[in-house]
């Protein structure tokens, strides 16, 4: 058995009318996109509808597919720009005084108890709220950095900001997450 | 080690997801996946999309470029051969026939006969038909239009080796020419509106009826054209009465078209298919026939002359031939 075909070889192909070089690309990349996109949303129907509307719009768009970057760049690109619209839609954006009454309930009860003392079931608990506290900016970037694997620079492409500002991003929900497990 | 120097190792491990304590904490989250059924939904539109239109790979596109061009090609194609094989038919339509069927002999009697069951024929046989027989094509008034004489396309289509002969427009036999002007004094009244079926006249002068006086003054006009000159106009008229002079001349009308008035739409009254015979100078209208004999005494065929004459005067026994033909054997 000869290599593994690499994503936008895979993305090339279905362009051509390669249906199994989809199903391959689809298996390697559903989870990856549906969890970024879960935990940006954190709502499963929206994360489903958004799910499906992300692979739709990239078969739709397969023939004007061009190796310029990444496959999975291209594809939470578009499902990063899929996630802001509904966002904008949904609800309108945490202010920081929002997230910082977030994070105060959060630390509250068990802000003096050490991060080892915590259960794992207790630590993914917190990450999850913490997470979804984070603003919206910043959840982005912790995600597309530990779910995508994307370094600064794509993220920083990806969301239209700099590379500094993707940085201050991520040192912010990293201040954050630490906060909530700090000794 | 101050806090924020922990955050920028924390930082710099998490960006490149080297021990990373951040990151192996979110690794521990579940990890969720799409349903079995959203799976099946995305899969089943990936293949509806490259099943019904499966995307041109650059050897495809290079032929879908060819396919305007060869669509192109192939509409051309089809419009000449529509024309080459309606052609005929279609520009005989426009050819000029006599308005009034003469009545003066039994030949005449026969042809309007002939020309009446033309006319009762639906149109779709009509254009299964020869086109349009008139003899030389009768010149519209000075002023307009000549008509496009219909002979060069029939000979096109029956006779090839005659083409020549007949697209050079020989001169028109004058008696003939002035029979069917006086043809067309004769029966005026028998006329109806727009049997005169010159198309380029009708164009140039709309139908309607004429005084008899200037019927018969065109009529006269054309006796007095020499031979080579282009025959007389039709007669437009309806409903005037006889001319005199026209009842005085008696000549034979030609067989391939009579005085019936065809309605405008039917104008192309053609021949009846009978008339068509395996020699080249028989599948003509008689007057045309005549034409081809004349041209060969012309170019010195006169065995080829006399032997078409002789087909031709058993097949037209009662047709009356012009003097120099009559009498020559």
């Amino acid at each position: 058995m000869g290599a593994e075909r690499a994503d936008e070889e895979l993305m090339l192909a279905y362009a051509q009318g390669d249906a199994r070089a989809f199903e391959a690309l689809y298996t390697r990349q559903r989870g990856m996109l549906y969890r970024y996109i879960l935990r940006s949303v954190n709502d499963r129907a929206a994360a489903d509808e958004l799910f499906q509307e992300t692979w739709s719009r990239l078969i739709a768009s397969r023939e004007r597919y061009r190796v310029e970057a990444k496959f999975s760049t291209w594809l939470l690109q578009i499902a990063h720009n899929l996630i802001v619209d509904s966002l904008r839609r949904a609800r309108p954006q945490a202010s920081a005084e929002e997230t910082e009454t977030v994070m105060r309930e959060l630390d509250a009860p068990e802000a003096d108890r050490p991060e080892q003392l915590l259960s794992e079931f207790e630590q993914r608990r917190r990450l999850q709220l913490v997470l979804d506290a984070l603003p919206a900016e910043q959840r982005e970037a912790f995600l597309l950095r530990v779910e995508g694997g994307l370094g600064l620079e794509e993220i920083a492409r990806l969301t239209g900001a700099g590379q500094e500002t993707v940085k201050s991003r991520l040192r912010y929900a990293l201040a954050k997450i630490r906060e909530r497990f700090a000794q | 080690m101050s806090g924020n120097e922990k955050l920028e190792r924390e930082l710099e491990s998490f960006l490149r997801e080297d021990g990373s304590r951040t990151a192996a904490l979110y690794r521990k989250l579940p990890r969720p996946e799409p349903d079995a059924s959203l799976d099946a939904a995305v899969l089943a539109m990936a293949r509806r999309a490259v099943a019904s239109a499966p995307p041109a790979s650059p050897a495809r596109r290079a032929h879908l470029r060819w396919i305007p061009v060869l669509s192109a090609a192939a509409v051309v194609a089809l419009a000449v051969g529509i024309s080459y094989r309606l052609g005929p038919q279609m520009w005989a339509g426009r050819k000029v026939l006599p308005a009034a069927p003469p009545a003066a002999s039994s030949a005449d009697e026969a042809a309007r006969q002939g020309q009446a069951v033309a006319a009762e024929e639906s149109p779709a046989r009509r254009a299964d038909m020869p086109a349009a027989a008139s003899a030389p094509a009768p010149a519209p008034p000075a002023g307009t239009m000549a008509p496009k004489p219909a002979a060069p396309s029939i000979a096109r289509e029956q006779a090839p080796a005659k083409v020549s002969h007949l697209q050079s427009a020989p001169p028109v036999d004058k008696k003939s020419e002035t029979a069917i002007a006086q043809d067309a004094k004769a029966f005026p009244s028998q006329a109806a509106p727009g049997a005169a079926v010159n198309l380029n006249a009708e164009v140039a002068q709309p139908v309607r009826a004429e005084p008899a006086a200037e019927v018969a003054q065109e009529a006269d006009l054309a006796k007095q054209a020499p031979a080579t000159a282009p025959p007389a106009p039709p007669a437009r008229s309806a409903g005037a009465p006889a001319s005199a002079a026209a009842a005085a001349t008696s000549s034979p009308a030609p067989q391939a078209f009579g005085g019936v008035t065809a309605p405008a739409g039917q104008r192309d009254a053609i021949g009846p298919k009978q008339k068509r015979a395996p020699d080249s100078s028989a599948n003509l209208y008689p007057e045309h026939w005549l034409q081809d004999i004349h041209q060969m005494l012309r170019e010195g065929h006169r065995d080829a002359a006399l032997e078409s004459l002789a087909e031709f005067r058993k097949r037209y026994p009662d047709y009356r031939l012009p003097d120099d033909l009559r009498d020559l054997k």
